[in-house]
């Protein structure tokens, strides 16, 4: 699987390679330019973040629906629904800034939620990367580098 | 009451070399301890500065085909105004003397060598006074010149 090669310009493919763009997990996610992430992962085989089930519970309570009326219970009930990690929309930068080195070139990206949870979703996909990177946090500290390995289900025989 | 902070050079003592540096006098009060006249003192620079910055190109992503062209720009900004929030370089020291007959214990912010600054209050102090270093250590009274 190689790298893919940057789009030509004025291509609305290149117009999305500037563009910001985020990946999730549970707990964090990591914002950067998509040609950015795209020439670090492979995109297609990012495993998108699983949802968490989250269950909020309603209280039995009273309700009076005309003035001076009768009573209606309500009776108490237990909701699930699926919460999707995502990132908040908002104007101001968020998560901290880490400068990722590749073999094609550096940027800066920023990072959300613990770095230790960053490294352990890398870990989990490292099939997905495209041959190696490394990473600096805000403090200069220096994590990996991270290779790929191949998943011996992967390979043909 | 708007202070303007003092910053003084002390020297290093002539007998022995020993170093002075910089005592950082937030509220003006070192002149009452010691002689000052012929102190260097700093004073705020305000001078205005530019700074060439060459035109370049900027890749939104890793080997971008077409990358934005910077054009070249000068960065103008006034150096020199800007203050400190609280934190001054060295260590607290503290002075007592009476003055005007009422005891008075200050402390001032220092970066030489405390014997620098003992050595110029021996030399300079305008009435006898106490000296405490950095860890609270007391230093020798210092005995005002007859």
């Amino acid at each position: 699987m190689a790298r893919p090669t940057p789009p030509v310009a004025g291509t609305p493919e290149y117009e999305r390679w500037c563009k910001e763009a985020s990946i999730s997990w549970e707990g964090g996610y990591l914002k950067a330019a998509y040609g950015n992430i795209a020439q670090t992962w492979d995109i297609d085989k990012i495993i998108p973040a699983e949802g968490k089930d989250v269950t909020t519970k309603r209280k039995q309570h009273d309700r009076y629906n005309k003035i001076g009326g009768s009573k209606k219970v309500i009776p108490e009930k237990t909701f699930t629904v699926k919460r999707y990690p995502k990132v908040n929309s908002s104007p101001c930068a968020g998560g901290d800034p880490i400068t990722i080195v590749t073999p094609v070139g550096q940027y800066t990206a920023r990072l959300g939620g613990d770095i230790q949870t960053f490294v352990a979703w890398i870990l989990d996909r490292d099939d997905e990367i495209y041959d190696n990177f490394s990473f600096f946090s805000k403090h200069g500290a220096d994590y990996g580098p991270y290779t790929k390995k191949v998943d011996a289900s992967d390979v043909l025989p | 009451m708007t202070t303007t902070m003092i910053t003084y050079t002390i020297p290093d003592a002539e007998s022995n070399g020993v170093k002075g540096g910089k005592l950082y006098d937030v509220w003006g009060n070192f002149d009452q301890f010691a002689d000052v006249s012929g102190l260097e003192t700093d004073t705020s620079d305000n001078v205005e500065m530019s700074v060439d910055i060459g035109g370049h190109k900027r890749e939104r992503f890793m080997r971008d085909p077409a990358p934005a062209n910077i054009s070249a720009k000068t960065l103008k900004y006034v150096r020199g105004i800007q203050k400190s929030k609280g934190g001054l370089p060295g260590y607290s020291i503290t002075l007592q003397a009476t003055i005007s007959g009422k005891v008075e214990t200050r402390q001032f912010t220092f970066d030489g060598a405390q014997t620098g600054l003992y050595l110029f209050m021996q030399d300079k102090c305008k009435q006898d006074t106490l000296m405490w270093g950095k860890t609270g250590n007391p230093y020798e009274p210092i005995v005002k010149k007859s």
